[in-house]
C-alpha cells in the first residue's frame, strides 16, 4: 500500500460585524479593518476544517484536512465591508486517515510540528468582488515563514443556531510550500510530492455574546 | 528506478560517501606506499583525514539533501552541520597530537560534550536532556575508545559503519528521512574507508610476511603476530592507520548528537532504548569478542566484531519495528508507509 504525503497549510476566515459605518461602493483593504464590537463572530473548530490538495509522484491528488480551526471572524451582515479573519490550525489536528502519514507530515522534513505548531493566518484587507463574495489578503505564517497570500472568500450563509447566528465562510487559495521552507520531497527526492498546495477551508463562527 | 531518483541517490548519498572516503581513504593509501621509514608524518597526516571522513560526508550529505543553513539556523535540526563541523575540527587537532588514548579522549569528550550541552539544543530540551547529551558523548567515546584500542581500524570503520546505518534506518522510522539518508551517507564513507584500510592492511601484513625471517624464540611479538598472519592489534605493523582516540571520541559524538536529535524529532515508534543500544553496540560486541578472538587472524575479527555489532544492530531494529506494527492497531486498519520508501518503490 502506498501513501503518499501531504503538505499543507490553512488559512483564514471571515465574519460577520456588526457595522455601523456607511459603506463605500467599492470597497477595498482600508474596509477591511472594520472590527465586530459586537457581533464578533468566534469560529466553532467542530464546523471549522481545511482541506489541502498536493499532487504525490506526479500521479494522484491527495486529500488530507486540519480538524478544529480555532479563531475569530467580523463580517458585517450588510457584506459592506471584508470579512475579517484570523484564524489558527493547530498541526497536531492533521488527519489525512493514516496515523503513520499524520506522523510523516508532523515531522521536520515537513511541517515541523515540534517547532512550529500551529499555521495561522490574519486578514489585512479585501476586495469586493461580488455580492458576498470577497478577495482577501492577509498573512499567512507556515513553517516558522510570514507571507502575504491572497484568499478566494465567499460567505456561504447566515444562520442561526441554539446560541445565535451562525455564519459560514468557504475560502480557497492555493500556495507553494516551498516559499514556506517546505522543500521536502519536491527535488530531493525529485518529484515525491508537489510543491502547489490547494486549499479549501470551511469556517461558521458563531456570534460572540458581549460579556 | 528513474533517472531522477538515481541522480538523487547518487547526488545525496554517493558523492558524500566518496568525499568522505577520498578524505580518509586517501590517506590510508599514501602510508601504504610510503617506505617504512618514511611513514611517521604521513600516518599523522592520514589520521588526520579519518577523522574527518565521517564529518566530510556528513556536512556535505546534508548540504546537499537539506540545502544552505542560515545562522542562527532556520530549524533547530539544521544546527548539526555547525556541530560536526566544530567536532571535525576539534577532533582532527587532537588527533595530530601524540599524546596517551586517555587524554585524547578526554580533551575530546569534554570540548564536545560541553559545546553539545551548550549549543546543541533540540525541541523539548531541559537542563536534563542536555546534561544526558553531555553524558552520553563523554561515556560513548570512552566506550569507543576502548573499543579502538582492540580492534583494528577495518573493524573500528566497519563498526561505526554499522552504528549509523542503524541511526539512519531508526531516523527512518522516526519519520526524519533526511537525516536518515544523511547517515546512511556517513555510514558509507565509514564502510568505504574501513574497506580501503583493510585491502591496504593485508597487501602490508602479506609483504610484511614475505619479508620477515622465520621468528626466533622470543622475537619482537609484533613481527611474529604478523608472521603468524595474528590479529592486528592497533599498534601492529600491519595496521597502516591505526584509528586515534580522538578520531574515535569524534566519531562517537557525532553519532550521540544525531542519535538525540532523531529522538527530539521522533514521531514514529523508536524508543529511547532503541537509540542508547545502537550507540553501544560495538562496545556489546567487544565484550563478547574479546575473550575469544585472542590470536585469531586480523580478517576473523573483524568479520566477528562487525557481525556482532550488526546483529545487535538488527536486533534492536527488528525490536523498534515490531513496535510500529504493534502499534497499527490503532491505525483503524489503514496503513501508510515511509514517504521516501514509497517514492523509491514506485520509481522502479
Amino acid at each position: 500500500m502506498r501513501t503518499l504525503i501531504v503538505v499543507s497549510s490553512l488559512l483564514a476566515i471571515p465574519l460577520f460585524a456588526a457595522v455601523s459605518r456607511p459603506m463605500p461602493a467599492a470597497p477595498t483593504a482600508a474596509a477591511a479593518s472594520v472590527r465586530a464590537a459586537e457581533g464578533e463572530l468566534t469560529l466553532d473548530p467542530v464546523h471549522c476544517m481545511a482541506l489541502f490538495r498536493i499532487q504525490h509522484l506526479e500521479a494522484g491528488q491527495f486529500w488530507g484536512r486540519f480538524n478544529a480551526i480555532a479563531g475569530t471572524a467580523a463580517w458585517p451582515a450588510d457584506d459592506s465591508a471584508a470579512p475579517v479573519i484570523k484564524a489558527t490550525a493547530e498541526i497536531k489536528n492533521i488527519d489525512t486517515g493514516s496515523e503513520k502519514l499524520d506522523n510523516n507530515l508532523k515531522g521536520p522534513n515537513f511541517f515541523n510540528e515540534k517547532e512550529f505548531p500551529s499555521i495561522t493566518f490574519t486578514s489585512t484587507g479585501g476586495t469586493r468582488v461580488a455580492e458576498r463574495h470577497w478577495t482577501l489578503t492577509g498573512d499567512l505564517s507556515l513553517h516558522g515563514v510570514t507571507k502575504p497570500v491572497t484568499v478566494d472568500c465567499v460567505v456561504t450563509g447566515v444562520g442561526k443556531g441554539p446560541g445565535g447566528k451562525k455564519v459560514g465562510f468557504e475560502c480557497t487559495l492555493t500556495i507553494l510550500r516551498s516559499e514556506f521552507g517546505m522543500t521536502w520531497g519536491i527535488q530531493k527526492p525529485p518529484k515525491a510530492i508537489g510543491d502547489e498546495v490547494r486549499l479549501v477551508i470551511g469556517l461558521e463562527g458563531d456570534e460572540t455574546k458581549a460579556e | 528506478m528513474s533517472s531522477d531518483v538515481v541522480f538523487y541517490v547518487v547526488k545525496v548519498l554517493l558523492l558524500p560517501a566518496l568525499l568522505g572516503l577520498s578524505v580518509g581513504g586517501i590517506g590510508v593509501l599514501m602510508v601504504a606506499r610510503c617506505a617504512e621509514a618514511d611513514r611517521a608524518p604521513v600516518v599523522r597526516w592520514a589520521q588526520f583525514g579519518q577523522t574527518l571522513a565521517a564529518p566530510f560526508a556528513f556536512i556535505a550529505s546534508f548540504l546537499l539533501e537539506a540545502g544552505p543553513v542560515g545562522l542562527p539556523p532556520a530549524e533547530r535540526w539544521h544546527v548539526l552541520p555547525y556541530a560536526v563541523g566544530a567536532a571535525a575540527i576539534v577532533g582532527a587537532i587532537v588527533s595530530r597530537k601524540h599524546s596517551a588514548w586517555w587524554a585524547q579522549w578526554s580533551i575530546v569528550a569534554a570540548i564536545l560534550g560541553g559545546f553539545a550541552w551548550k549549543y546543541v539544543v533540540f525541541p523539548a530540551s531541559n537542563p536534563y536532556i542536555q546534561a544526558g547529551l553531555l553524558v552520553a558523548i563523554i561515556l560513548v567515546g570512552l566506550l569507543w575508545s576502548a573499543v579502538s584500542r582492540d580492534a583494528c581500524s577495518v573493524g573500528m570503520a566497519m563498526m561505526s559503519a554499522i552504528v549509523f546505518a542503524g541511526l539512519g534506518v531508526l531516523m527512518v522510522l522516526a519519520n526524519f528521512a533526511s537525516l536518515g539518508v544523511i547517515a546512511f551517507a556517513v555510514a558509507a564513507a565509514l564502510a568505504g574507508v574501513g574497506m580501503v584500510s583493510g585491502v591496504l592492511n593485508l597487501r602490508e601484513a602479506t609483504r610484511l610476511r614475505a619479508a620477515a625471517p622465520v621468528p626466533e624464540p622470543g622475537a619482537d611479538t609484533m613481527v611474529k603476530a604478523v608472521a603468524s598472519g595474528a590479529e592486528c592489534p592497533a599498534e601492529a605493523m600491519c595496521e597502516l592507520v591505526p584509528w586515534t582516540a580522538a578520531g574515535v571520541t569524534t566519531l562517537a559524538a557525532i553519532a550521540c548528537v544525531l542519535a538525540f536529535c532523531g529522538h527530539a524529532y521522533n514521531y514514529g515508534d523508536v524508543r529511547p532504548g532503541h537509540w542508547a543500544v545502537i550507540l553501544l553496540s560495538p562496545f556489546f560486541a567487544l565484550l563478547v569478542c574479546k575473550p575469544c578472538l585472542r590470536g585469531a587472524k586480523p580478517i576473523v575479527g573483524v568479520a566477528w566484531r562487525s557481525g556482532l555489532c550488526l546483529v545487535v544492530v538488527l536486533a534492536t531494529l527488528a525490536n523498534a519495528v515490531s513496535q510500529g506494527v504493534d502499534g497499527d492497531d490503532t491505525d483503524g486498519g489503514a496503513s501508510g508507509s515511509d514517504p521516501m520508501m514509497d517514492m523509491f518503490e514506485e520509481s522502479k
